[in-house]
């Protein structure tokens, strides 16, 4: 049987890499109209073959607890997926909650930009944010060279015991809100922020090293 | 072209930490050096001799290493420079700022087609700390045309070096085979009998071919994974380096461990290229 585990984790506190990388692209890089928060996550995906799944999952938890290889509970919060046929665990930050603190900071920023004072959260929905079309994206970025996947596999084969781990994700998963029109346009807009193809086009990766794929694109509502 | 008139300039992104060793480097050979901060006017440049991007961690290397200073307004200022053919040098953290900037290898204008990735090394990851050998590559070069001499018999210099994300890639084939064909190519890792590094400890990173600087084609921009303002003089050479600089070393007096070093010749080398 597999089990399909999705393991997200995030910095508790500010993240000064996504601080920078945001300010960088509004300020240097000419994407202040569009970009309005930006944040990411370490991506990781294992599948997992084991004849007991409650065992390993068990098991994969201790070993997530007790080792700082993935996340440091002083430090980081998390989200754990677990799926398989007929059973399943989460636990940790939802991306549903993930998803409001990209929509908060994105208010921020609009607000921050407007200049002017309201009398009511309402007058600020009402005005403000009522007419601002943003989407929000997901970018997983990984590198093209499998090797440090497959170096993790032999690791959790080690601590689990399991037959077989496929690493399925490993990466920087960056979470964008934009400004933009259209699906087509919030898609151009994150691929110019992403892909570093010339000194003037993208930031968060080289791809003589790196890939990319889109994990989410959609509309969302600033309002409350 | 260049002037002697004017200074070098070392840029100080926020972050670096050797800006203050690369102008008594400079100054070892009699060039006039001083450092400019990041957000300086763009006119700082304008009568530069030369300029050189120092080794550090600029922006703390968030995102990549090198990729933020690359995208500061001074650094347009930087690539105008070196398109009018005045001497730019990257060491470490400098060289990563210009191969995100585009400066190198400069195959296609602008176009970022090479990366500094994390080093690969087998059973160990993350920062490398140590002294490798060089020796010059095919591609002419302003930092290297001249610094013959400096080489002891299979034609390699020692010279130290310290990062996480030295590893010269490609994903472009075209590229891939232009630098194995050793265009752009200015500097290699070596064995010490003087064969160029394939493989880990003498290619302490991985990188391609064992590429450890690539040039312009105009040879005025070196982009440089190794600190050569930390071999500047002799007592910066430890004596288990071997070869002939290690036998200078151990055989020095006291007065003679301010004589030139190994990385000296980076330094001189542009001093003569300037003065010709």
């Amino acid at each position: 049987m597999t089990v399909e585990v999705t393991l997200d984790v995030f910095l508790k506190g500010v993240d000064l890499v996504a601080s920078t990388a945001f300010l960088t692209l509004r300020d240097k890089m000419g994407y202040r109209r569009n970009l309005l928060a930006l944040s990411r996550l370490d991506a990781y995906g294992f599948a997992i073959e084991t004849e007991d799944p409650d065992r390993t999952v068990a098991t994969l938890k201790r070993v997530l607890a007790t080792q700082s290889t993935f996340y440091n509970r002083n430090k980081h919060n998390y989200f754990l997926d677990c799926r398989w046929e007929g059973g399943g665990t989460t636990e940790g930050t939802t991306p549903e909650d993930y998803r409001q603190q990209l929509v908060s900071q994105a208010r921020k920023t609009v607000l921050a930009g407007t200049k002017k004072d309201f009398d009511s959260t309402q007058d600020v929905d009402r005005v403000i944010f009522k007419d601002v079309p943003v989407y929000r994206t997901e970018v997983l970025v990984e590198d093209l060279d499998p090797a440090a996947k497959t170096a993790m596999a032999r690791k959790l084969e080690d601590e689990l015991s399991a037959a077989r781990v496929v690493v399925t994700r490993l990466g920087t998963c960056w979470h964008l809100a934009l400004r933009a029109e259209t699906d087509g346009e919030a898609r151009e807009v994150t691929e110019g922020i992403v892909v570093t193809k010339k000194r003037d086009r993208g930031l968060l990766l080289n791809p003589n090293y790196q890939g990319h794929k889109f994990l989410a694109l959609e509309q969302i509502g600033l309002g409350r | 072209m260049t002037t002697q008139n004017g200074h070098v300039i070392v840029i100080q992104f926020p972050g670096v930490n050797c800006e203050y060793e690369t102008v008594r480097a400079l100054e070892s050979v009699g060039l006039r050096a001083r450092i400019a901060r990041w957000n300086a006017r763009p006119e700082v440049l304008r009568d530069a001799a030369a300029i050189v991007l120092p080794g550090g961690f600029s922006y703390q290397d968030r995102i990549r290493a090198g990729v933020v200073a690359a995208k500061d307004q001074i650094m347009d200022s930087v690539l105008e420079a070196a398109s009018r053919g005045v001497p730019v040098m990257g060491i470490c953290n400098g060289a990563q700022i210009l191969v995100e900037a585009g400066a190198v290898p400069g195959y296609q204008t602008g176009a970022i087609d090479l990366a500094l990735a994390p080093n690969d090394m087998p059973d160990r990851s993350g920062y490398y700390c140590t002294w490798v050998r060089l020796k010059k590559g095919p591609a002419s070069c302003i930092f290297t045309a001249f610094f013959d001499g400096m080489q002891d018999d299979a034609g390699t210099i020692p010279i130290p070096l310290a990062h996480a994300e030295g590893r010269f890639v490609t994903a472009s084939h075209m590229v891939s085979e232009k630098l194995g064909s050793n265009e752009g190519v200015a500097l290699l890792y070596a064995t010490t009998d003087g064969r160029t590094a394939e493989s880990f400890p003498d290619n302490p990173n991985g990188s391609v071919f064992g590429i450890a600087g690539v040039t312009n084609p105009g040879g005025n921009v070196l982009a440089l994974m190794p600190h050569p303002e930390r071999a500047t003089w002799l007592h910066q050479v430890p004596r288990r380096v071997g070869g002939r600089w290690a036998k200078t070393r151990e055989s020095a007096r006291a007065e003679s461990l301010f004589t030139p070093g190994p990385g000296r010749g980076f330094f001189e080398s542009l001093r003569k290229g300037l003065a010709q």
